[in-house]
């Protein structure tokens, strides 16, 4: 009981690194407010946009969170030498290999393979999939553009 | 009154019943590892993930995808084929529950590195064989009273983060959570009855502050579970109703954690006394003339 107690404790006072099962229970604790502009992507299936109202919430973060993860997978290989080689070298602890923590397939099939469960998944197998990005501002009730289209998010803004 | 082997068999199938419940419910909503069939994979900071990835078994999966199968397989399967054993060779339920634990603890955390759920919503099954694997009714009484503490602490650390990290300080934080949580959603959700709810706490910070300190208020709560376990049923009502909130407000389906509940439902019971533990494991000579 004191051990758990005593690890638990050091978790939530080290905030950021966890050991599971002891974790830092802190979502939406930080403040949150609302910003001026949201990025928000669109993805199109053949001539239908995907509507959320029509997929469950775990059937719409496989379309939503899945692509957010596609981009964000392009920072496996930040993430092992600013996280982990940096920490484990710096207590002096043997450094895994790199190529356990980068993906073998480029971001390019990845992202393909993303369109292919899309596709899958709202049973369009043949259909051309888009991806666009836009920025909007929402405003009594609606999110209304600001410009046309965005870029994928950069590195340096998904790798923080 | 005590603690009885009624009492723990009545545990074991609810929890059994529960857990193939939500198995169910996953596979409908094709989140079994299966369904998901991941091609990459992205780390947390978590140090036992850490230790998981340097077997590279995350890489293997991911080269041989029939796994993804095998251990579906394994992690919804074992529970059954726990509680036959157990029935059949009660004298080395441990070993067994160890087993167990460690399919579980490869499952979760291959599970949680591919993008799927957050590994917080699996702690459930990182966690009950370790119940399962107590052999005396004292042991198994202390250990669901230990994850009935864990249960306890993660609920109540998350309503004092929210007063430590500022949140609760916002007027504007619900609205500020619900637009980031759900603005691709809502683009397009339209006149659905959900996507009218919450545009209306949106627009109404007040309406959408109260809440979140409801909810805040409710994880606080649960730090009287510490020093009492009188109040234990109406944490679960707490619970039960922050579970659908949280369903229905915020589209996080947080249904995987429901096992702990069962803590509090059997908490009402007292620690099983040592003869009584003695009589049910170990018979005394002569017990069974009594």
């Amino acid at each position: 009981m004191l051990f758990f107690v005593a690890l638990q404790l050091a978790v939530n006072a080290k905030r950021g690194m966890v050991f599971s099962p002891f974790y830092h229970f802190g979502m939406y604790a930080a403040p949150v407010k609302p910003v001026l502009s949201y990025p928000i992507a669109t993805i199109t299936v053949g001539n239908d946009t995907l509507r959320g109202s029509d997929f469950s919430p775990q059937g719409w973060d496989k379309i939503q969170y899945n692509l957010y993860m596609v981009w964000k997978s392009r920072c496996d290989t930040a993430f092992y030498q600013d996280q982990v080689f940096t920490l484990l070298h710096k207590y002096g602890l043997r450094t895994p290999p790199k190529s356990l923590y980068v993906n073998n397939l480029s971001f390019e099939e990845r992202l393909e393979n993303y369109k292919n469960t899309v596709g899958r998944l709202t049973g369009k197998i043949d259909s051309t999939i888009t991806i666009s990005r836009t920025a909007y501002r929402y405003y009594a009730g609606k999110f209304l553009p600001l410009q046309e289209l965005l870029p994928i998010p950069e590195i340096s803004e998904l790798c923080r | 009154m005590p603690l009885t082997q009624k009492n723990r068999s009545g545990f074991t199938t609810l929890w059994l019943l529960l857990f193939y419940g939500l198995a169910l419910y996953k596979w409908m909503e094709g989140q079994w590892l299966y369904q998901v069939d991941p091609v990459f994979f992205f780390p947390r900071h978590d140090g036992i993930t850490w230790l998981f990835m340097e077997t590279g078994f995350h890489k293997t999966l991911i080269r041989f995808p029939f796994l993804f199968g095998m251990l579906d397989l394994l992690f919804y399967g074992f529970p059954l084929f726990f509680a036959w054993f157990r029935w059949i060779a009660p004298q080395r339920t441990l070993i067994a529950a160890l087993i167990w634990l460690i399919i579980n603890w490869v499952y979760v955390q291959a599970y949680c590195l591919f993008p799927t759920n957050s590994i917080e919503a699996q702690i459930a099954w990182l966690l009950f064989p370790l119940l399962f694997a107590t052999k005396s009714l004292n042991g198994f009484y202390l250990m669901m009273h230990g994850l009935r503490y864990y249960f306890l602490f993660f609920f109540f650390s998350a309503g004092i983060w929210k007063l430590v990290a500022g949140g609760a300080f916002e007027p504007l934080q619900m609205s500020g959570i619900l637009l980031e949580q759900h603005k691709d959603w809502l683009l397009y959700a339209g006149d659905y009855w959900q996507a009218k709810l919450i545009r209306q706490l949106i627009e109404w910070p007040l309406a959408g502050f109260v809440l979140y300190w409801i909810a805040l208020l409710i994880e606080l709560i649960f730090g009287i579970g510490f020093i009492t376990k009188k109040l234990d049923k109406l944490l679960i009502v707490f619970f039960i109703g922050f579970l659908a909130f949280d369903y229905l407000i915020m589209r996080i389906p947080y249904f995987e954690v429901s096992p702990f509940l069962l803590t509090f439902w059997y908490s009402r019971h007292e620690q099983p006394e040592v003869q009584t533990i003695k009589k049910e494991f170990y018979p005394l000579p002569g017990n069974h003339l009594a």
